[in-house]
């Protein structure tokens, strides 16, 4: 069933993009991310427009991680000062972020940027968790136990100043590494349109030492609130935010995510970890040739905001 | 594009007093409205020509029919590779540039009338009167080529020998598709009716595209009330999240 979408202003097969919602959905219940950064290359590679892609995806990401911080919330566990520290930086970041993003977009080069901007990050993440992951099963096969972090350790981080006591994280460190993470994920969040959940979990358990088990629930409040404020600020400034398209996306992705999550509570979390890990891989090599494979159409046409009659 | 009704009239006024033809048209949908599922329509334009002399068949006549609209702007791009990336590099601006650009014509554009009347009318693509700006370097015609190549591919563009009399009477009919991407706007149809090379009627009529329902609403809310549009696609997602969460609620 085609239906057209507003902003977009194509037309597309409702059930198409539904099932994208919902596949994206159930793979971000799987493993607990919100599957912007699956989305939006999606979108973009089915032909939606990817200013419009990259707007429209921070609404779905909104929505998924609604759900997700209402039920950790309920079982009390979100950092509510850790999550009001890390998104104050990351309204910033946001704001920034869409500057960016509009001023690379009249450069002509937001698709080189975004997608440079996926190789480094995904390549780096999907790696980092291929071989943490792989070690980990390779230890738990030859009966090894995996070497765990002390919670007490402490890095150069813990050394800075202005530090800040985070009683529910029982966490008592410096701002500046919170700011600059929530700043950093404010930033690419605006830009790619990614929520930073698979950025923002590592840092917080590796470079922070916030306990897992509030670790989550906190990125989530943080992800709800910086994406709102994405949302809100590509309207304005882009108009590119298209509410049909980001529906169908919600509504496919609140379903999927349910059948995710029952389903990623059946696999060991170190083999659910290297499968994420491929995934982040796959997304990233697909940017990678779509970066240096010799384009079938080296020419490319924007009519200038405002020209038309 | 400059096409101007007095320059027609001028032309027409050239032409003498032998051609005393009038040509009458119409358009099958004058309004064209998008739907949510909308995917393209096709119009019909029809024409008769009057006035004709006595005997005169449709041999005696090559006519075309333009349908075309609203100027644009456009920045062109070429990419190149670069340390083995392939980035936006070389760029132009397009001017004058119609967003529509749908010719039907009996037999080939090119034979219809002399080179100097197609481009007076704008008649063919290489005839349509685009400005130009490029930075050193940059070839016009590269980045011209391009921009109509990508026009066609995307069904904006169109040239087609498909302009069929009826039978053998002073009567056309010209076959135009309204793609589902056209943008919104006013369209202008013009018709033109050649003889021996020579312009010796000609006629107008316009087509709207417009959007209607919930699709014009929305589009036209987003952009003259962008900030309440946004706080409103916000506060949508954060309901449908916590729905989500209240309906499959499993704790």
């Amino acid at each position: 069933m085609l239906i057209y979408l507003p902003i977009a202003e194509i037309s597309v097969n409702m059930f198409v993009i539904f099932g994208m919602g919902a596949a994206v959905g159930f793979l971000s219940g799987l493993f607990g991310v919100g599957g912007g950064f699956l989305l939006t290359p999606l979108l973009i590679f089915s032909g939606i427009p990817p200013v419009v892609s990259v707007a429209t995806v921070t609404t779905q990401i909104v929505a998924s991680s609604t759900s997700g911080a209402l039920s950790y919330f309920r079982r009390g566990q979100i950092d509510f000062k850790l999550a009001t520290a890390l998104l104050v930086s990351g309204i910033v970041g946001t704001g920034i972020g869409v500057v960016i993003f509009n001023a690379l977009r009249a450069l002509g080069q937001l698709d080189l940027i975004v997608g440079l901007a996926y190789v480094v990050f995904l390549g780096a993440v999907g790696g980092f968790m291929l071989w943490e992951s792989v070690t980990a099963i390779l230890n738990a096969r030859a009966g090894r136990p995996t070497p765990l972090r002390k919670p007490g350790s402490h890095n150069w981080v813990h050394g800075l100043p202005l530090k800040m006591r985070f009683k529910k994280s029982r966490l008592y460190v410096s701002v500046i590494p919170i700011a600059g993470l929530g700043f950093g994920i404010g930033v690419l969040g605006a830009l790619l349109g990614i929520g930073g959940g698979f950025l923002i979990v590592p840092a917080l358990i590796y470079v922070l030492r916030v306990p897992t088990n509030v670790v989550v629930g906190t990125s989530l409040v943080q992800i709800v609130a910086t994406m709102a404020f994405a949302t809100v600020l590509h309207a304005v400034s882009s108009q590119s935010v298209d509410i049909v398209l980001g529906l169908i996306l919600m509504v496919g992705g609140v379903i999927g995510a349910q059948f995710g999550a029952r389903m990623g509570q059946n696999i060991r979390g170190d083999q659910l970890r290297a499968l994420l890990a491929i995934l982040v891989l796959a997304v990233a090599l697909r940017f990678l040739a779509g970066l240096v494979i010799t384009p079938e159409e080296r020419y490319s046409i924007e009519a200038l905001m405002g020209s038309a009659a | 594009m400059k096409r101007i009704v007095p320059a027609l009239l001028a032309s027409l006024a050239l032409a003498g007093p032998a051609s005393a033809e009038r040509l009458t048209i119409a358009v099958s949908a004058p309004n064209v409205v998008i739907t949510s599922n909308f995917i393209g329509a096709p119009i019909t334009v029809f024409g008769v020509i009057d006035q004709a002399p006595a005997g005169a068949t449709p041999d005696r006549y090559r006519v075309a029919v333009l349908v075309t609209g609203h100027d644009e702007n456009i920045i062109a791009r070429r990419k190149d590779r670069v340390a083995g990336v392939w980035v936006n590099d070389a760029a132009a601006t397009i001017g004058a540039a119609p967003a529509f650009y749908a010719l039907s014509s009996v037999g080939p554009a090119a034979e219809l009338a002399s080179q100097g009347v197609l481009k007076r009318l704008e008649l063919g693509f290489d005839n349509i009167g685009f400005t130009f700006s490029g930075a050193a370097g940059t070839a016009s015609g590269e980045f011209r080529d391009a921009y109509v190549r990508l026009k066609r591919d995307a069904g904006l563009y169109a040239e087609q020998p498909s302009l069929t009399f009826v039978a053998n009477n002073l009567v056309f009919r010209s076959s135009v598709n309204i793609p589902a991407n056209i943008p919104v706007g006013r369209y202008q149809v013009l018709a033109y009716v050649f003889s021996a090379g020579d312009l010796v009627a000609s006629a107008q009529d316009a087509i709207d595209v417009s959007k209607s329902g919930p699709e014009g609403l929305v589009s036209a809310f987003a952009r003259g009330q962008s900030l309440a549009y946004g706080i409103i696609c916000a506060g949508l997602a954060l309901f449908v999240g916590w729905a989500g969460g209240v309906i499959f609620r499993r704790d």
